[in-house]
């Protein structure tokens, strides 16, 4: 899934199967057949199966380095506390995969940011994946598979939210990651900054959102729903520098010179 | 003028609130030409009808300098303007040069609508002289001063009197036979028949109203009997039958005949109904002769002046009771024998029901008609036009237009009112000058006509021009509490994200809201959006901001971006996506864009209104049951897609999410018609301007199939905040957990799969918690091979058949929700065995449960909801540790009790005394086969083995049986689950048995024992022989013998 | 009471009934045993002394029985005495002893035969032959007939004694009966039908005449 670029971005290792496989090995030393044997019971004939684990095994080992192999056998390379919760083992991954921008699972995520509201007429995970590979040489080789494989780690992460067959972009989970955990150490919550302030602090969080202009759609909406939700909140002054959101009719905001991020958003 | 000024004059002059009829200045003020009007000749329709408009009808049929004999009949239903018309065609005559009328030469009569009552008529017959007669007169003023002042009771006495007069004497036999007519006039003084036709809206009563009509009634219906009147409240005929019992002879026979044939009270009411216009006549105490005398004299009176006669007749309905006479005397054409009669031009109004009432003759005397139609009057143009006009005059100075009335009222010489919007504003023309239309435009216009249920001009005055005008007038007279404008029809601005931007605003009441959306919805283009004019104007939606500042609204600034016309910049250039024409007839009006409507579209507007209605006027929501499942296939995907939340990586197990959603009973919106069973309910939508438009996006997802259309972004926006808002609510309910508390499922059911194992006997490797849980992970059936030694086993054994379906339902769960669910969480229901488990959850679980020893009764919840998916094991552990309990101590009773006796025979428990005895066991079977003793032989063969084999068994029975506690039933039940217990006992009974045998064959020993005699008297018969042996070896001894060997 | 106890009690009770069958078996066949013994010597004995009886009453005139036999007679007779005296006779002892008692009474049976004809024969030849002409015929021939019987008959004390007197009866008959050697040839001729016509001499007819026995006498062709 985050192997560099070109990488198949294979399903099977759901982020819930990955943690799994880490909660695994967190017990102790196990080798790589007892860990498929302890996560299958041991029913893996089937071909299919030992993959989904090998796979899953693989991007907690080479991908994410949440696990080490020492003396043949698998163990944590990080502290147990990322795998303690989903949200913890989110925040890790998050903190670690938008940095390697040479992946597939980058630069999809990059490019589909990038479509706003026209990935929309793109109308399922196929023409998505055809249409980006047409665009960019550097991912011609995407394919259907790899998107429905991406679209599990994006909705994850919190890139987006899934309907039907198309990705929504909403990155409300995302942003919260960044304002729960990083924020605090360069603002005060509940203390009105300007929004040039927040844009550069962010700018170097979100290497997946160009938000050097317009912000996309994705990290628009995210904010607008993070306001919506009392979790911050947007205000635009006179004679102050804009933070141009992406326009939607309808919406109070479509831009804001200043922002308040409540503690709240940490809960 | 100010504005109460205005105010009054609308409702004084200009649109009267009590339809009283209006001044001639208003009323040509505010006329309106009628376009078409269909033209027939004579008083049939057969043939096609000529189209004139007004102009041409007053050419060709009012004006008449030919003294052609005419009777006109205006026709059309109420509303339709046919006595507007020819109130009309009188002041145009009336107002016309001299040459065309000159009252010296033409009595122009115009009886009124006003109070349209027989008296009413008669006053005015009065008033205007028409009645020469001074008899006549005397006693048509003496009937109408007495209808006045009479008591009204015994007024309506009077008049059923008349009609049962008028029944006595009725000898036509035309109907009913003479003797019939004094049956029915019997029928009729009956005194129960008598006070239901007294009664309040009884047929008198609508007799005396058609008399006198009060003032505040518009008499439409001369039709005076109706069934009503002789049935009872409840539509029976218990007062028929109540007079067949109990009336006279004649009126009994009367109700008899009532009584035998529905039909027989619509023929009585049909021929009482007759006798209406005899009725009046005789209460007017006027004959039928002297009224058609009335006038005929009048004819004749003009006619020696030199004088014609054009009567204008605004509505006919109110002449009940001389109509007859009336027609009569007017169809008569003069000249020939009618010489001295003058020619008559009778214009009169009738609707179409009393048209088709008359008859044949009569209709045939009709000269022309005038049919009035919707189409003289429907299209948007005349509706504008006619606004503009009331407007108008509503805004002159009423001296100015009495003035410009009593001038010739010559339409390029209308006054035009100096009234001047706040903003440049639309006008219509009328006679080539503007008028403003302020405070409407026609869009409003337009608008608010489609939304009247009756669309006639009277219903447009009435409910759209009056009703908004009075709002606005008391608006900005009082300057507060605006209603203005109106919108009765809850018609909705097209773009839902303005509208829902709309609520949002903080800083207006919901009442401004309210009014600021309808303002939008009728006015404008159906959209907020803000523009910026060359002019530096700001409009919103095609609308001046100063309109909406003067109608109270200032505070309203827009929404979003304002885009400036001529620089073009705004907030976003792509501020409403450039859409291309289809979606955006689409979007806007899908209604009316396409003349067939699909069904797709039929729902999606059905769905539209039905959520508008629910967020704007609280209505319940009708088909609740379609969003639900939208919301339920948006949170939960289906087979084959996913659901806007990712359950399974958020730590809920799919198998749970898809269980606990899969009933749409769990989700509910607030105002749904059927009230949801709140412990059921998991997703739960509060009505807010937010769900409203979080069902807005999914109707729209649903009708554009897919994501892409106009808006889409700001309505995923609202949808993913509700359900944001929302998710942690929702989880807490589907997991049933919280941060406090998190429900133990999966170990529930790994203990209830155990316990099961144990209590029937089959083995679980619980060498370590990884092979326990593989073991527990497979359905476990009875092993039938086992028998149990105690009741309460047994019965704790059935009941755990009688609820395997829940014991499966716990494997089900135990199974499906620790596999982890790649994609739609539908998939976890699969029921392949060979899946990726989230085996660390298991494999702790498994830990902890077998550092407990499999009793985690202390850890289960105290209240456990019943019927709960996830409670359902602890559920079931309830129920199963007490039961475990008392098996245990029953069984632990019986083991002590097999051992003590086991002791009995054995001796201390131990491995030397049971080697002993089972050597002593085989011993006695061998004594037993070496005696021929059959004994059993299938004992025989159960203590073959060695005895020290069969002692280690027997001593680990024991063991087992004996080392746990009494305190840890469960690891009893572990302990004797391998049924140490039946083995034990069986080794007991086998002992008792051999045992029995053993005594059983030494008492038959010993009896048989006492059966063998001895022999007696040996000693001597030895003695004897031995002798005999002696003697006979003497003998031989002595014998002489040869010498054999010698032959 | 303890399980192994019961069957203590159990399989000596039994024991002990076996061994009181065995034991009462023992004893019949013991029983039977001399029983058979008994009849066995008593058959012997009789034909020890039939043996005895046939020499003193000069039936014959050597020994009747073998030596060996006799050999074996002692042994078999010895070893049945010892059983006895020790208890322990068997039907087997007893069966040997009465297989050779009957050998021997085969050979007395034998003897007894030729020399009882022998003896037998000349007299009651002659008493057949006269005695018809005797004062008893009836007498005579059921002497005669006795003495037939006897000698077809088994051997025995009685059955020598029973000859012996028949034959001694038989003689005092003949002698009786004074006859001269012509007519006694011609009786013995007669007696063993060898008498001719030839024979008939006239004092042969005479004596006939004399004895009224002319109508005794048929001549046949």
């Amino acid at each position: 899934m985050f192997k560099t670029n070109p990488d198949g971005m294979r399903m099977e290792p759901t982020p819930e199967r990955v943690l799994s496989v880490c909660r695994m090995a967190a017990r102790g030393k196990i080798t790589r057949e007892s860990l498929r044997d302890a996560l299958t019971f041991g029913k893996n004939e089937d071909k299919g199966l030992n993959q989904e684990v090998d796979r899953s095994i693989d991007v907690a080992l080479k991908e994410l380095g949440i696990l080490k192999m020492k003396d043949g056998s698998l163990e944590l390379a990080e502290p147990a506390e990322v795998i303690a919760s989903a949200r913890a083992f989110r925040r890790y991954v998050s903190a670690k995969v938008f940095y390697q921008k040479d992946t597939t699972f980058f630069m999809f995520s990059k490019w589909l940011i990038a479509q706003n509201e026209r990935l929309f007429s793109l109308h399922n995970w196929e023409v998505m994946a055809k249409t980006c590979a047409a665009e960019n040489s550097e991912l011609s080789g995407l394919d259907e598979n790899a998107v429905l494989g991406w679209r599990f780690w994006a909705s994850f992460l919190g890139l987006g939210y899934l309907s039907r067959t198309m990705f929504l972009p909403n990155m409300k989970l995302r942003l919260q990651d960044l304002l729960a955990a990083e924020f605090a150490q360069t603002f005060r919550y509940g203390e009105t900054i300007r929004g040039t302030d927040f844009a550069f602090w962010l700018s170097s969080r979100l290497p997946e959102a160009d938000i050097s202009s317009r912000w996309p759609l994705a990290v628009s909406a995210g904010l607008r729903t993070l306001r919506d939700l009392g979790l911050i909140r947007l205000e635009t002054w006179q004679d102050s520098s804009r933070i141009m959101l992406y326009s939607v009719d309808g919406d109070p905001n479509n831009d804001f010179s200043h922002i308040t991020v409540y503690e709240e958003v940490c809960r | 003028m100010s504005w109460e000024q205005y105010r009054s004059v609308m409702e004084r002059y200009a649109i009267k609130t009590d339809d009283m009829a209006t001044e001639d200045a208003y009323f040509i003020a505010t006329h309106m030409p009628f376009s078409q009007l269909d033209v027939y000749l004579g008083g049939k329709t057969e043939s096609a009808p000529k189209h004139m408009t007004e102009e041409e009808i007053f050419d060709n049929l009012v004006y008449n300098p030919r003294n052609a004999h005419r009777l006109i009949i205006v026709r059309g239903d109420n509303g339709t303007g046919k006595s507007h018309l020819i109130r009309y065609l009188k002041a145009r005559l009336e107002n016309s040069a001299s040459t065309v009328y000159d009252p010296a030469k033409e009595q122009l009569i115009f009886l009124r609508r006003l109070n349209n009552s027989v008296r009413g008529v008669f006053s005015q017959l009065l008033e205007q002289q028409v009645i020469r007669d001074p008899e006549v007169e005397e006693k048509l003023r003496r009937f109408v001063r007495s209808s006045d002042s009479r008591d009204e009771a015994s007024f309506k006495t009077e008049i059923l009197f008349a009609y049962v007069a008028a029944v006595s004497n009725d000898l036509s036999g035309s109907v009913y036979k003479p003797v019939i007519c004094r049956d029915i006039a019997s029928y009729l003084s009956d005194s129960r028949v008598r006070e239901h036709l007294l009664r309040e809206d009884g047929a008198v009563a609508r007799c005396y109203n058609i008399i006198t009509a009060p003032s505040n009634q518009v008499l439409k219906d001369t039709k005076v009997f109706s069934p009503t009147d002789f049935l009872d409240e409840r539509g029976k005929s218990s007062i028929i039958k109540a007079v067949k019992r109990q009336g006279d002879p004649q009126a009994s026979d009367f109700a008899a005949t009532l009584l035998e044939d529905d039909s027989e009270i619509d023929r009585l009411v049909n021929y009482l109904n007759r006798f209406t216009r005899e009725v009046i006549q005789r209460c007017a105490d006027i004959s039928s002769e002297s009224t058609k005398s009335v006038f005929e004299q009048l004819r004749r009176e003009l006619k020696r002046q030199g004088r014609n006669l054009t009567l204008f007749i605004e509505d006919f309905t109110g002449f009940t009771g001389i109509d007859t006479e009336l027609i009569t005397v007017l169809s008569t054409e003069h000249g020939g024998d009618y010489s001295d009669l003058c020619r008559v031009t009778a214009i009169i109004g009738i609707t179409n029901d009393y048209f088709d009432q008359f008859r044949d003759n009569f209709k045939d005397r009709v000269t022309h008609q005038i049919s009035v139609t919707d189409r003289s009057y429907g299209t948007n143009e005349f509706l504008i036009q006619m606004a503009g006009r009331y407007l108008n005059a509503i805004y002159c100075d009423p001296a100015a237009l009495r003035d410009w009335e009593r001038n010739g009222a010559a339409l390029e010489d209308l006054p035009i009112s100096t009234f001047r919007p706040p903003c440049a504003w639309e006008t219509v023309k009328i006679a080539g000058r503007d008028v403003t239309l302020y405070p409407f435009n026609s869009q409003a216009l337009t608008a608010l006509y489609e939304g009247l249920i009756v669309k006639s001009p009277r219903a447009f005055l009435k409910e759209v021009l009056r009703a908004q005008l009075k709002e606005y007038f008391d608006g900005k007279i009082y300057g507060d509490g605006w209603d203005f404008p109106l919108n009765p029809k809850h018609v909705q601005m097209h773009k839902g994200e303005h509208a829902s931007a709309i609520d949002r605003l903080e800083g207006l009441s919901s009442k401004d809201r309210s009014r600021l959306k309808s303002v939008f919805a009728l006015w404008a283009d159906g959209t907020a959006a803000g523009v910026k004019e060359a002019d530096g104007a700001i409009t919103f939606g095609g609308l001046n901001k100063a309109f909406l500042d003067d109608i109270g609204l200032s505070q309203f600034n827009g929404i979003g971006a304002i885009v400036d016309q001529t620089t073009g910049e705004s907030a976003a250039p792509q501020s409403v996506p450039a859409p291309d024409s289809d979606s955006v007839s689409e979007a806007v009006r899908p209604a009316e864009a396409r003349k067939s409507v699909s069904r797709a579209e039929q729902d999606y507007i059905r769905f539209q209104k039905d959520i508008d209605a629910w967020y704007s006027s609280g209505a319940p929501l009708q088909y609740h049951a379609d969003y639900r499942k939208m919301l339920q296939s948006f949170i939960c995907g289906d087979n084959k897609q996913c659901g806007a939340v990712n359950w399974q990586d958020i730590g809920v197990p799919a198998y749970v999410a898809a269980e606990r959603l899969s009933d749409i009973s769990c989700f509910s919106i607030e105002g749904q018609d059927n009230a949801p069973d709140p412990e059921k309910v998991l997703v739960h939508m509060e009505r807010s301007a937010e769900s409203r438009d979080a069902l807005q996006a999914l109707i729209k997802l649903r009708y554009f199939k897919g994501w892409d259309f106009d808006g889409s972004a700001y309505y995923q926006q609202r949808l993913l905040t509700w359900l944001e808002r929302n998710k942690a609510a929702i989880i807490e309910k589907v997991t049933a957990a919280n941060d406090q508390q998190q429900l133990s499922v999966i170990k529930w059911c790994l203990a209830l799969q155990y316990l099961r194992a144990m209590i029937f006997g089959r083995r679980a490797d619980t060498g370590s918690p990884a092979e326990a849980v593989k073991s527990l992970f497979v359905p476990f059936r009875k092993d039938d091979q086992i028998r149990r030694e105690t009741k309460e086993w047994n019965d704790l054994v059935q009941f755990v058949l009688s609820r395997n379906p829940e014991f499966d339902s716990a494997l089900a769960m135990l199974q499906k929700s620790s596999a982890a669910t790649m994609g739609a969480i539908q998939l976890s229901r699969d029921t392949s065995d060979r899946r990726f488990y989230r085996g660390d959850e298991l494999i702790e679980a498994a830990e902890q449960l077998i550092a407990c020893g499999w009793d985690i009764e202390s850890e289960l919840p105290a209240d456990i909801p019943d019927k709960h998916l996830l409670y359902n094991p602890a559920s079931l552990l309830k129920k199963l540790y007490p039961k475990i309990r008392s098996v245990m101590a029953a069984e632990r009773k019986h083991a002590d009790a097999a051992a003590a006796r086991l002791t009995e025979w054995i001796g201390e428990l131990n491995q030397e005394n049971l080697i002993r005895t089972l050597a002593s066991v085989q011993e006695l079977f061998r004594t037993f086969n070496a005696n021929g003793i059959l004994g059993s032989s299938a004992l025989r063969i159960r203590f073959e083995k060695p005895p020290v084999e069969m002692a280690r068994d027997v001593m680990k029975w024991v063991t087992v049986l004996t080392c746990n506690a009494e305190d840890m039933p469960v690891q009893q039940l572990s302990a004797y689950s391998g049924n140490a217990l039946n083995s034990l006992c069986d080794f007991l009974r086998d002992i008792q048995t051999i045992a029995q045998l053993a005594e059983q064959e030494e008492a038959r020993a010993k009896k048989e024992l006492a059966k063998i005699s001895t022999f007696t008297g040996m000693e001597a018969i030895s003695e004897a022989a031995r002798a005999c042996m002696e003697a006979l070896y003497d003998q031989l001894e002595g014998m002489e013998v040869y010498d054999d060997a010698a032959d | 009471m303890l399980l192994t106890e019961t069957i203590g009690k159990s399989i000596s009770a039994i024991q002990h009934k076996r061994d009181a069958q065995e034991q009462r078996q023992s004893d019949e066949a013991y029983g039977n045993a001399l029983a058979q013994l008994n009849k066995a010597s008593q058959e012997l004995k009789n034909i020890l002394e039939c043996a005895a009886a046939m020499k003193e009453k000069g039936i014959v005139d050597h020994p009747v029985m073998a030596a060996q036999l006799r050999d074996e007679l002692l042994e078999c007779v010895n070893n049945c005495g010892r059983g006895v005296s020790d208890g322990a006779l068997t039907a087997d002892m007893v069966r040997v002893l009465k297989a050779k008692g009957d050998a021997a009474a085969v050979q007395i049976k034998i003897v007894w035969k030729e020399a009882s004809a022998a003896y037998a024969e000349g007299t009651k030849g002659y008493l057949l032959m006269i005695g018809g002409l005797s004062d008893d015929p009836g007498q005579a021939g059921a002497l005669a007939d006795n003495i037939t019987r006897t000698v077809a008959g088994e051997p025995s004390v009685r059955a020598v004694k029973s000859l012996a007197a028949d034959v001694a009866a038989a003689k005092k008959i003949t002698e009786a009966f004074s006859l001269n050697p012509e007519i006694e040839s011609f009786l013995k001729k007669v007696s063993v039908q060898q008498a001719t016509a030839a024979d008939l001499t006239p004092g042969i007819l005479t004596w006939l005449q004399e004895k009224r026995l002319t109508s005794k006498l048929k001549i046949r062709f």
